[in-house]
């Protein structure tokens, strides 16, 4: 009987829940709690390892269902090639093709960050291309709402997706969902630090995978925590063998492109691939839950006065640190057209100049090859081993 | 020349596989070269590294060698490395840098222009330590400056000479091979003198270069000038002039990615004798490569939608290498 | 550190150097009134020439977009002659009222870029260009910070503004004249088939003011309008209140202020105007989307892209033009065949 419920759009749910006067207040309000529940389905767009925590947001926040997209493929890209402006930002057309699939697989609701920069203006025109293409769709879009931030954020939520939350508990469930997050950010970290050194070749990726898997199932924090502790077990159980002066590469540049997989063709996995330890400051944790721009900015107050953009100062703060730390190298990774890390080169190269620290800029649009990559990359790494072999002896 | 016996003193063997040339070396023990070759790649790598072969088994004919290893760079290192069997696979910019600095070992910056590749290595204390390459574009390029000849109706090796008598080197925007070819145009019908357009074209290759692939690197003396258009003098005349400093030309700098990997090889030491394949019986044997055939085929993976286009490289009828995959999926098991 | 934060610098400051280029086209009239006020001399660098660009183009990353390798151009031109540049850093705290990252960026990148030459900047952060008064704050406190007593930078200030707005009012003038000039003319020609089609089309501009008004950049598109018998009206000349009003019946989350302004103008405008022809400079981040936005969006006014990047020459854009007006006329005489 309670399916049938489920079923059912938000107005008739009063009344399901009227009808079971009656019965005991513990039962009623379970089964209220249940019919909270949306049948929507809920796409985000894809993002670097994130989808778990998008997924947690999606059923535990927003108590929808969750549409999972599979491994994004070349037709992905090849959407939102066709149907995005030439020369907008390359995640703009990422998530063209991400979202059109996304339609294609029955999503009722598309949920669009927004942000800085031109994020702030994705929602809006990916809306438009893609009611111009006749898909139906609700865009949960935060851009809306913010100037009143969270305030105006939940408004929108309720207005735009499912008025029945229950805001306490919603609010409860998205702290977890930071916290899932910041444990992703942290196994990711242990992973590239020491994926390149395991002993036996894909014991670190089995184990990030299961804890991707294991997120995936998550409903409550305690599970996130159950699953996290479980990964920090086994990751700490798989063997290495790390020279001692390991080559040592730190990732900036740009929020989307610098993480996201698809868009940099797996760059980590590349460094690791050839034994490097990799670093990446980079991330929703420093980015969001633990930024504080212009503390960050002390520490690089010796190049830059002002907050110069979105990522720039945890760019330029990033170098800087790895450079100290006598890191080997760094990698600038941004897509085609990136004003604010373009704008950010010019420091980046000070920083480099004065601690002698070689930088391999990439730019990234939908044109970059993997052959092409895997040249730069390696001539990158050949370069570092053989400064560093000199450096030793 | 003794190909499959012991005799003999040891040597190694380098193959440059570009999209346009391909070159290759071979070296003595004591890193000299003894054998080069550099002819056109046409759009058959396999082709050109047989007829390199061919033509470096021609000059070794007399000599009292046997090739113990063999390394390949360039964008067929991979096809041509399967094929014969070499030990070291290095991408170019290591390659040439690997084989400047051995020439050079005082080099600060090596300047290289190819037939669609520009790169800058600066180096200190014998080690690159920056790098970078062009982007997309191939203006500037070797290819560029061959189709702008083939517009002029003068052969590119002309060009160098001719751009020398100029006094007055027109001004041509060679930011972008279209704008460039626009811009040819138009000063051809405006009746600049054809030694003058030829002059600009090679200062404006010069100039692009600084300004794209060089800008923000610090180009120290002393400068080593290679790659295919470093043979124009027309450019290097153009280099000295906006750096204001000497340029090195060496005789041997088309062949740096061959050489240098062939130095990786000699360092890498003897192949250890394998079953089949040019290096079987523990020393290369030339005649072996012309006898095989080698075919590339590319296969569309059919196992997840992102239809990897994986290259597979036979040797006869056995597949000896493949590439291509990017998951495990798409892993094609080699004999 | 070349920002100044303070009165730190060696050397006195007498001359302060202010970049033809970027927003000085669009707050020049402010800078120069209040640092004179202020009892500086203020040198502006001369109009964009190709000497200008091909210095921008050589300190620039390549990437960039060719207004920042213009204003480069114009930092290097004038760099030996002042003792202080004024760069201000201009950050969106606003959502929807904000400025391309590089304002933001702009005082830093340029003393990256210009390290070796060791420049002084003068600078201020405004975190929301339309709230008056924390701009007023901004202003007086770097004003303090130079040395000024605070009555004395208030009334520089107050000169600054109304200048401004002087300047503004007069740009709005000229704009509304242009408007009702042409509307004139279509009401005395009106019914007359002959003089209506001698009615001049009416092609509205839509472009950030430092690509609008750099005749280095922008000079052969408004000549080429011009010889093919339009008249130009330019939509950032619009008053700024009343564009930014409007702008929000064009896009609720647009998040650029320039970009809101010319959308506004461009609404305001859509019923007088015969064609907009819209122009960038490549690459430009914020016009990559508000481009398609206002194809999409201000459908029934034809509309003509154009890109401008640093290499490409004057070639096609007369014909480009004339071949759009040609189409607006043919459009208004309903065929070719009546032309």
């Amino acid at each position: 009987m309670l399916k049938d419920f489920r079923i059912r759009t938000g107005a008739v749910i009063a009344d399901g829940a009227q009808a079971f006067r009656g019965t005991s207040d513990k039962e009623q309000k379970k089964r209220f709690k249940r019919d909270r529940h949306k049948t929507k389905k809920v796409a985000v767009f894809r993002y670097a390892y994130y989808a778990p925590a998008f997924k947690y947001f999606a059923e535990q926040v927003l108590d929808c269902d969750y549409l999972a997209l599979p491994q994004a493929t070349r037709r992905t890209m090849e959407l939102g090639i066709q149907h995005s402006a030439d020369d907008v930002c390359t995640p703009f057309k990422h998530m063209m093709g991400d979202w059109i699939e996304a339609l294609e697989g029955g999503a009722d609701v598309l949920v669009q960050v927004g942000g800085p920069c031109r994020l702030g203006f994705y929602g809006e025109m990916q809306e438009e291309i893609l009611r111009s293409l006749g898909y139906d769709f609700t865009m949960l879009n935060f851009s809306h709402g913010i100037e009143q931030g969270y305030v105006g954020w939940a408004k929108e939520v309720m207005k735009t997706v499912n008025p029945d939350i229950n805001v306490p508990h919603g609010v409860k469930q998205l702290l977890a969902c930071g916290s899932m997050m910041t444990k992703l950010d942290e196994a990711r970290d242990l992973y590239m630090a020491n994926a390149g050194f395991e002993t036996e070749r894909g014991s670190y990726r089995r184990a990030w995978e299961a804890l991707l898997d294991a997120f995936s199932l998550c409903q409550t924090p305690k599970e996130i925590d159950i699953a996290f502790g479980s990964f920090m077990d086994r990751a700490r159980s798989i063997k290495l063998d790390k020279p001692e002066h390991p080559i040592r590469i730190g990732i900036i540049g740009e929020m989307y492109t610098a993480i996201d997989m698809a868009s940099n063709l797996d760059l980590d996995e590349k460094l690791m691939a050839m034994g490097v330890e990799v670093h990446r400051m980079l991330n929703f944790t420093n980015r969001y839950t633990r930024y504080n721009e212009p503390n960050l900015r002390r520490s690089i107050s010796d190049y830059v006065a002002f907050d110069m953009g979105p990522t720039t100062t945890l760019t330029v703060a990033a170098a800087k640190r790895y450079a100290e730390e006598g890191f080997d190298g760094l990698v600038h990774a941004k897509c085609a057209g990136c004003t604010p890390e373009i704008d950010a080169i010019p420091v980046i190269r000070r920083v480099a100049e004065d601690y002698k620290i070689p930088v391999l800029y990439l730019t990234y649009d939908t044109e970059t090859s993997d052959t092409g990559l895997m040249t730069r990359l390696e001539a990158f790494y050949d370069m570092l081993a053989m400064k560093k072999e000199a450096s030793l002896r | 020349m003794s190909a499959a016996t012991t005799a003999g003193k040891e040597a190694y063997l380098g193959i440059d596989i570009g999209s346009i040339s391909t070159k290759g070396v071979v070296i003595d023990e004591g890193a000299h070269i003894i054998a080069r070759s550099y002819l056109w790649t046409e759009g058959d790598p396999a082709g050109a590294a047989k007829r390199v072969a061919a033509e470096l088994a021609g000059q070794l004919e007399d000599a009292d060698v046997r090739i113990v290893g063999a390394g390949t760079t360039g964008s067929a290192r991979r096809l041509v490395g399967a094929m014969i069997g070499a030990t070291v696979v290095k991408n170019e910019i290591t390659a040439h840098a690997v084989g400047t600095t051995y020439l050079h070992p005082e080099v600060r910056t090596i300047l290289e222009i190819g037939g669609q590749d520009s790169k800058i290595i600066c180096v200190e204390d014998g080690i690159a330590t920056d790098y970078a390459m062009n982007t997309l574009c191939a203006a500037g390029t070797g290819s560029f400056l061959s189709s702008q000849a083939a517009r002029l109706g003068v052969e590119v090796e002309e060009f160098g000479k001719i751009a020398l008598t100029s006094h007055k080197p027109a001004n041509i925007a060679a930011r972008c091979t279209v704008f460039a070819e626009s811009d040819l145009v138009h000063k051809i019908q405006v009746g600049y003198a054809r030694e003058d357009i030829i002059a600009g074209l090679c200062r404006a290759v010069a100039s692009n270069y600084l300004n794209n692939v060089g800008k923000g690197k610090r180009i120290c003396a002393p400068i080593v000038f290679q790659g295919g258009v470093s043979k124009n003098e027309g450019v290097v005349h153009s280099f000295e002039e906006l750096l204001g400093q000497e340029v090195l030309v060496d005789p041997d700098g088309h062949l740096m990615g061959a050489f240098g990997s062939a130095l990786l090889a000699l360092k890498a030491g003897p192949v250890e004798a394998g079953e089949d394949g040019p290096f079987a019986t523990g020393a290369f044997d030339f005649q072996a490569v012309q006898d095989f055939a080698f075919k590339t085929r590319e296969v569309e993976c059919a196992k997840c939608p992102n239809h990897c286009e994986i290259i597979c490289v036979y040797r006869d009828k056995d597949i000896i290498d493949s590439w291509g995959n990017r998951c495990e999926k798409g892993a094609i098991k080699h004999t | 550190m070349a920002i100044l934060e303070t009165v730190n610098s060696g050397r006195p400051i007498r001359r302060i150097g202010l970049p033809r280029a970027l927003l000085h086209y669009r707050y020049g009239a402010l800078w120069e009134t209040f640092f004179q006020e202020l009892g500086y001399e203020t040198i502006v660098s001369g109009p964009t020439t190709k000497a200008i660009l091909e210095a921008g183009d050589r300190a620039s990353i390549d990437e960039a977009c060719l207004a920042s390798k213009v204003y480069l151009g114009h930092v290097a031109q004038i760099a030996d002659e002042v003792d202080a540049f004024f760069i201000p850093s201009l950050a969106s705290v606003d959502h929807r009222k904000g400025f391309c990252t590089k304002f933001q960026s702009l005082p830093d990148m340029v003393d990256n870029t210009f390290r070796d030459q060791k420049l002084d900047i003068i600078s201020l952060s405004i975190d929301d260009a339309t709230d008056e008064k924390r701009t007023q704050t901004a202003y007086l406190d770097m004003a303090t910070r130079l040395g000024a007593l605070k009555s004395h930078a208030k009334k520089a200030y107050k000169k600054a503004v109304t200048a401004q707005a002087a300047a503004d009012e007069a740009r709005a003038a000229h704009l509304a004249e242009t408007v009702s000039l042409v509307e004139k003319y279509r009401k005395v020609a009106a019914g007359h088939v002959q003089e209506e089609k001698q009615v001049p089309p009416l092609i509205l501009i839509v472009a950030h003011p430092y690509i609008a008004h750099d005749r280095y950049i922008s000079g052969d598109i408004e000549d080429a309008i011009e010889r093919s018998g339009g008249v130009i009206a330019f939509a950032d000349e619009h008053d700024h209140a009343k564009a930014l009003k409007r702008s929000y019946g064009f896009s609720e989350t647009l998040p650029w202020l320039i970009n809101r302004e010319l959308a506004g103008a461009t609404l305001e405008l859509a019923d007088v105007i015969d064609g907009i022809v819209s122009v960038s400079a490549f690459p430009c981040g914020p016009d990559s989307l508000f481009t398609d936005a206002l194809m999409r969006r201000v459908g029934n006014v034809p509309l003509l892209h154009l890109t401008i990047d640093a290499q490409s020459g004057s070639a096609g854009v007369q014909t480009r033009i004339e071949s759009f007006i040609d189409i607006l006329r043919f459009k208004k005489e309903g065929g070719y065949l009546d032309a």
